[in-house]
């Protein structure tokens, strides 16, 4: 008995070779690859998932790449094939993301990004990743998103772009619950081959004395005195916050997934989260409360105007951005409050 | 979890995503499974349950695992997944909910229960389910219904109610439960009026014929300062 046990023993897997198997969908990006990367020389199993299905240039003699099972696939297909040529996994990231503005040529300069592909490539492409992770099993799920500050300070054009990473932040909680997903949000990411000379001067500058100073300042006195739509929104929360190494946001994201992080480390970021959460409430509630005084104002504008029935209809979704808006105050400061 | 901003990741990524501490994460991955499997395969050699990991907490634990550790215990046998969750427009829902109910829809859910199961409409239409709005507008707008039997009741009746034929079907609102922001109308002030771009709309500088434009002015020109000189008087 005890040598048919010794025997039925000897041929359970080592636990060497039961290793973990994640998925990162569009593994052969920027971000994906690095991701890749660190999970490989962490010793997972990894399968990356994106539309070439093509390792990177810049890893294609990089032993670990090797180890990588890269696959092609289309994400918006049934998130039951998707699984099916996925197969089993324990976790999955999500590093899709796009903000490439339009080709088509419209609107001042013909520069103008589509607000519907934006949240489509952003939003419901990732509905269907959490979808199909789930699909194969996976327990954990890593959102690649954007900083808060990114949120709250880009607008207008953008903002496709925005929504469509709310709505994939709202995927991976909806599917995962709260507990078993993460949201990584870095503002500007450099590294890598990406302005490599560009990050160190960068981020030295934004991360100077002076700037973090005034870039502190113009908060403060944003709650207290400004109505939200100041431009420096966008230089401070934008232009000036320190970029992130493309190195570093892929550990974090592995971080995530493997849950190392200790517990009272995410404690205080939901605290920081809470104190940042609350100015900007505030300022939309500002916001808010002017938008409809503005529309109050039009209402009674169009009501008196007899030549009503000519004004052409108003575009539902045209958003102006903050520098528009800050124009018109220029240029007649009775407009755009 | 919400790491946010470079601050955040810069000091996560220092602390608590160096490859030595991530491979030690996988490190007690694997030796979890490695002793789950050789626990499994004791178990079915000596014919009861045998528990070989160290520590009951499984955090990081595979959805397989999950799933075995659920179906041994009889008090909570898959509550999670006697959740049938059906993917609806609020507005779809007829004054009669139970004519939402037939067999063939049921046995659908039960047969994939995923909490946002999503069906085509020729899939609805065949489970003789009302399907005229299509998915698209499922997932953008705020209208959904859950479909659940509450966890209250299944533990009470002890999977009396996990059973297809005793469904007590509710209908809650997901933003009960789960909801999606409305961030057009929190982001942009301007969403509720502005009706054009602003003094700039219409303009397009690289669309105006420069150059027609640039000769005639400069033919004017030209005309007054080369022209033949004006006879005065």
């Amino acid at each position: 008995m005890l040598l048919i046990l010794l025997s039925m023993l000897d041929t359970v897997q080592p636990a060497s070779l039961v290793r973990p198997r994640y998925a990162v969908f569009g593994g052969s990006g920027f971000i994906g690859s690095r991701v890749c990367k660190a999970l490989v020389e962490a010793g997972c199993s990894v399968a990356s998932i994106s539309r070439t299905g093509k390792c990177p240039e810049w890893a294609a003699e990089e032993p670990w790449s090797a180890q990588v099972n890269w696959l092609a696939a289309d994400m918006l297909s049934p998130p039951a094939q998707l699984a099916a040529e996925l197969g089993a996994i324990d976790g999955a990231v999500s590093c899709v993301g796009n903000m490439r503005p339009s080709p088509t040529w419209r609107d001042f300069f013909g520069l103008h990004w589509d607000y519907e592909s934006l949240t489509r490539e952003n939003g419901l492409v990732t509905w269907r990743i959490c979808e199909s992770a789930r699909a194969a099993g996976a327990s954990r799920m890593v959102v690649l998103s954007v900083s808060s500050s990114k949120k709250w300070a880009f607008g207008g054009a953008l903002m496709g772009y925005i929504d469509g990473k709310l709505e994939a932040e709202a995927a991976g909680r909806c599917l995962f619950g709260d507990e078993h997903v993460a949201v990584v949000g870095p503002s500007l990411v450099l590294g890598g081959g990406r302005f490599a000379g560009l990050l160190r001067p960068y981020a030295a500058i934004c991360d100077s004395a002076p700037i973090r100073a005034q870039t502190r300042f113009f908060k403060a006195l944003k709650s207290g005195a400004s109505s939200g739509y100041a431009p420096q929104d966008t230089v401070n929360e934008v232009a000036l916050t320190p970029p992130a190494a493309v190195d570093a946001v892929a550990r974090t994201v592995c971080a995530c997934l493997l849950e190392t992080i200790p517990a009272s480390r995410l404690a205080s970021f939901k605290e920081q989260q809470r104190a940042e959460d609350q100015i900007r409430d505030l300022l939309k509630e500002r916001e808010a409360a002017g938008a409809c005084e503005e529309i109050a104002t039009e209402r009674s504008t169009e009501r008196a105007d007899p030549a009503y029935g000519l004004v052409p209809p108003r575009r539902p979704g045209h958003i102006p951005s903050t520098l528009t808006l800050c124009w018109l105050r220029v240029i007649d400061p009775r407009l755009g409050r | 979890m919400y790491v946010d901003g470079t601050d955040q990741i810069n000091s996560v990524a220092a602390d608590s995503g160096t490859l030595s501490v991530l491979a030690a994460a996988v490190a007690v991955v694997r030796e979890r499974r490695g002793a789950a499997a050789a626990g499994e395969v004791l178990g079915t050699l000596l014919g009861q349950p045998v528990d070989l990991r160290s520590s009951s907490s499984s955090s990081s634990g595979s959805s397989r695992s999950t799933t075995c550790s659920s179906a041994s215990s009889p008090g909570s046998v898959g509550l999670e997944g006697s959740i049938l969750w059906q993917r609806m427009p609020l507005d779809d829902k007829p004054a009669d909910a139970a004519s939402l109910e037939n067999d063939a829809f049921r046995e659908a859910l039960i047969r994939d229960p995923r909490m946002w199961r999503s069906f085509s409409r020729a899939e609805l239409h065949q489970l003789g389910v009302p399907a005229e709005v299509p998915e698209q507008t499922f997932i953008r707008e705020q209208t959904f219904i859950r479909e659940q039997t509450p966890p209250v009741h299944a533990s009470a009746h002890h999977g009396a109610t996990l059973s297809p034929q005793v469904p007590e079907q509710t209908f809650i609102r997901v933003e009960d439960a789960y909801y999606k922001p409305s961030t057009a109308a929190a982001q942009s002030p301007s969403a509720f009026g502005s009706p054009y771009e602003g003094a700039l709309f219409g303009y397009k500088p690289l669309l105006f014929p420069w150059t027609p434009a640039a000769a005639l002015i400069g033919f004017f020109a030209g005309a007054i300062f080369y022209g033949p000189p004006v006879p005065s008087g």
